[in-house]
C-alpha cells in the first residue's frame, strides 16, 4: 500500500471544518431552546446530541468534498 | 428474616410516621418486641392448593412451627403432610382446636367453611388467619368480625396486597396529595380459565369444584374481586356506599353456575366511582388496578405511574423532528379536523426501584407470626379485610338483584366513613 502523508495544512483544515460543524450544531441547539421555549439547562444537557450532530455534519462535509474532488478529477481526465 | 427495618427499606418509604399513616398494620414489625428467638405453633386447616402454598412459605419462617395439618380430603391431607412430615394429621378441625399446643390456625378451606372454623377457633382462644373471602354471606362475615372483637385474639385475612411493597409505596405516594385527588378507580381481572379441576369420582364434584357452584362460591367476586376492591378502598380511605352491577354466563354456561363475566360500579360518597370488570374467557388485558388522579395515573400491578403532562422533548430533538417532518412528509390535501385521543404513549415511571420478590403473601404470613407471638393485633388490618369481603359480596348482591344496592347499616362497623348502627 502506498504511503500517505497527512500534512499539517490538511490537519488544520479538517479541524477548522469540524469546528464549523460544532459551531453550527451549537447554534441549532441555542435556536431550538429559543424557538421551543425549553429549559436553558439543555445548553449543556444536550451536549451529547450536539456532538453527534456535529459529527454527522462533518461526515456530510467529507462526503460532499470527496464528491467535488472526484468530479474535478473526472473533468480533468476528460479534458486530457 | 424480615424485620421492620429491612421491610421498610425494601418499600423505600423511610422510617417514621409516614408509613404508619398509609399502613398502620405495619406496626406489627415494631422492633421493640424482640421476637427473634421466639416461635409460634400453628395448625393449617385446609391443605389444598392454597393451603400448600401458604405452608411452603410458613415452613421457611424460623418463627413458625406447623404442628398440625387438617383436611377432610385424603389427597390434600397427604400433600400437606409431605410439606410438614412431623405434623399431626387431622380430618376434623374441631380436634385441631382441642389441641392445646396449637396457638394459631391458618384456615385455607373453601370460603363456606371459614366462618364456622373461625368463630370456633376464637371461642377456644386461638389466633386466626383466614384466607379470603371471609365467607360468601355478609351475615357470617359480620359474625366472624364480632367473634374476633370479643376474643381479644389476632385476626388476619389473606389480603396480601396490604403487605405488597408496590402497593404500600404507591398508596403512600397517592395519599401525599402530590398527584392530585383521585378521580376514578378502574379495576379488572381477566382470565381464560375454566377453574374446573379433575374429579376422581362424581360424588366429589361439588367438593373439589366448589368455585363453580352458587351454593359454595360467589365466583369472580369472591375469588378475584376480593383482592382488588380493597385496594380502591385503601387508596380512597373511604368505603363506597353504593354499588350496581351486572353478571352473566357467556362462554362457560355449560360447566358452572356462577358468573363468568361481571361488571360492577361502586360509588364513593364524594362521587368517585370504582369500576370492577372481570371475565373468565379472555386474558388479553390480564389484571390491573388503575387509580386515576388529577396529575397522574397509577397502575399498581405493573408497578408504574404516569404523569398527565410529560415534559416536552429537548428543543434540539423537536427541531430535528420538525425538519425531518417538513422534508419527508407529503403535503396533506386536507388535514383531519379531529385527532383520536387514544391512550398516551407515556412510558411512565416505576413505583419501586426494583421489582418485588413476591406479591406480599410472604410478608403477610410473617406479620401474622409476629402478631401471634406478640399477641397484638395490627391496627386497622381486620377492618380493612372485613370490608374487602363485604364489598365483593355487596357487588354480587347488586348483580343478583339487578338494582343499585346501598351498603346496609347492619353490616357497618366503626371504620373510616362508617359507623356501627346501634
Amino acid at each position: 500500500m502506498r504511503e500517505t502523508i497527512i500534512t499539517g495544512k490538511r490537519k488544520k483544515q479538517e479541524i477548522l471544518v469540524l469546528a464549523i460543524c460544532l459551531g453550527i450544531a451549537c447554534i441549532l441547539n441555542i435556536l431550538s431552546i429559543l424557538i421551543y421555549k425549553t429549559d436553558y439547562k439543555e445548553l449543556y444537557s444536550e451536549l451529547p446530541t450536539v456532538f453527534i450532530i456535529a459529527l454527522i455534519l462533518y461526515l456530510l462535509s467529507v462526503g460532499i468534498r470527496a464528491g467535488i474532488y472526484i468530479i474535478h478529477l473526472l473533468i480533468l481526465r476528460i479534458k486530457k | 428474616m424480615l424485620d421492620r427495618r429491612s421491610f421498610i427499606k425494601e418499600v423505600g418509604l423511610g422510617i417514621g410516621a409516614g408509613i404508619l399513616a398509609t399502613a398502620p398494620w405495619l406496626d406489627v414489625f415494631s422492633e421493640k418486641n424482640h421476637t427473634n428467638t421466639l416461635r409460634c405453633k400453628i395448625a393449617v386447616i385446609g391443605t389444598g392448593s392454597r393451603g400448600q402454598f401458604l405452608m411452603s412459605l410458613l415452613v421457611n419462617n424460623p418463627k413458625v412451627e406447623i404442628i398440625a395439618v387438617c383436611d377432610d380430603y385424603p389427597l390434600n391431607l397427604k400433600k400437606g403432610l409431605e410439606l410438614v412430615p412431623g405434623a399431626r394429621a387431622y380430618t376434623d378441625y374441631r380436634k385441631v382446636l382441642d389441641n392445646k399446643d396449637v396457638e394459631a390456625v391458618v384456615i385455607a378451606t373453601p370460603p363456606i367453611y371459614h366462618a364456622g372454623i373461625t368463630i370456633d377457633a376464637f371461642a377456644v382462644g386461638k389466633h386466626v388467619f383466614s384466607e379470603k373471602a371471609l365467607s360468601i354471606y355478609m351475615d357470617e362475615v359480620l359474625q366472624m368480625y364480632n367473634a374476633y372483637k370479643n376474643s381479644g385474639k389476632v385476626f388476619f385475612v389473606g389480603q396480601q396486597r396490604y403487605f405488597d411493597s408496590r402497593y404500600l409505596k404507591a398508596i403512600s405516594n397517592l395519599q401525599t396529595g402530590n398527584y392530585g385527588a383521585i378521580q376514578s378507580i378502574r379495576i379488572h381481572w381477566d382470565r381464560n380459565t375454566d377453574w374446573r379441576r379433575p374429579v376422581p369420582s362424581p360424588e366429589l364434584e361439588r367438593k373439589i369444584n366448589w368455585r363453580l357452584y352458587k351454593a359454595t362460591s360467589r365466583g369472580l367476586m369472591t375469588e378475584l374481586a376480593c383482592h382488588q376492591l380493597q385496594v380502591g378502598m385503601w387508596a380512597m380511605k373511604s368505603i363506597p356506599n353504593k354499588v350496581m352491577g351486572v353478571g352473566s354466563l357467556i362462554a362457560r354456561a355449560h360447566e358452572r353456575e356462577v358468573y363468568d363475566n361481571v361488571s360492577c360500579i361502586y360509588s364513593f360518597d364524594n362521587g368517585v366511582k370504582m369500576t370492577y370488570n372481570s371475565t373468565n374467557s379472555n386474558k388479553f388485558y390480564g389484571l390491573e388496578e388503575q387509580i386515576l388522579c388529577e396529575k397522574a395515573t397509577f397502575e399498581l400491578e405493573k408497578g408504574k405511574y404516569y404523569y398527565e403532562t410529560i415534559p416536552p422533548a429537548p428543543g434540539i430533538m423537536q427541531l430535528l423532528h420538525d425538519m425531518e417532518d417538513k422534508t419527508f412528509n407529503t403535503i396533506p390535501i386536507a388535514g383531519s379536523s379531529w385527532i383520536p385521543e387514544t391512550a398516551g404513549q407515556n412510558k411512565g415511571e416505576y413505583i419501586l426501584d426494583q421489582k418485588p420478590d413476591g406479591d406480599g403473601t410472604k410478608e403477610l404470613l410473617e406479620a401474622f407470626a409476629e402478631a401471634v407471638i406478640t399477641q397484638k393485633q395490627p391496627r386497622n388490618f381486620a377492618e380493612e379485610s372485613y370490608y374487602g369481603t363485604q364489598l365483593c359480596l355487596l357487588g354480587h348482591q347488586a348483580m343478583e338483584e339487578e338494582r343499585v344496592v346501598v351498603f346496609p347499616d347492619k353490616y357497618k362497623i366503626n371504620y373510616l366513613n362508617h359507623t356501627k348502627s346501634v
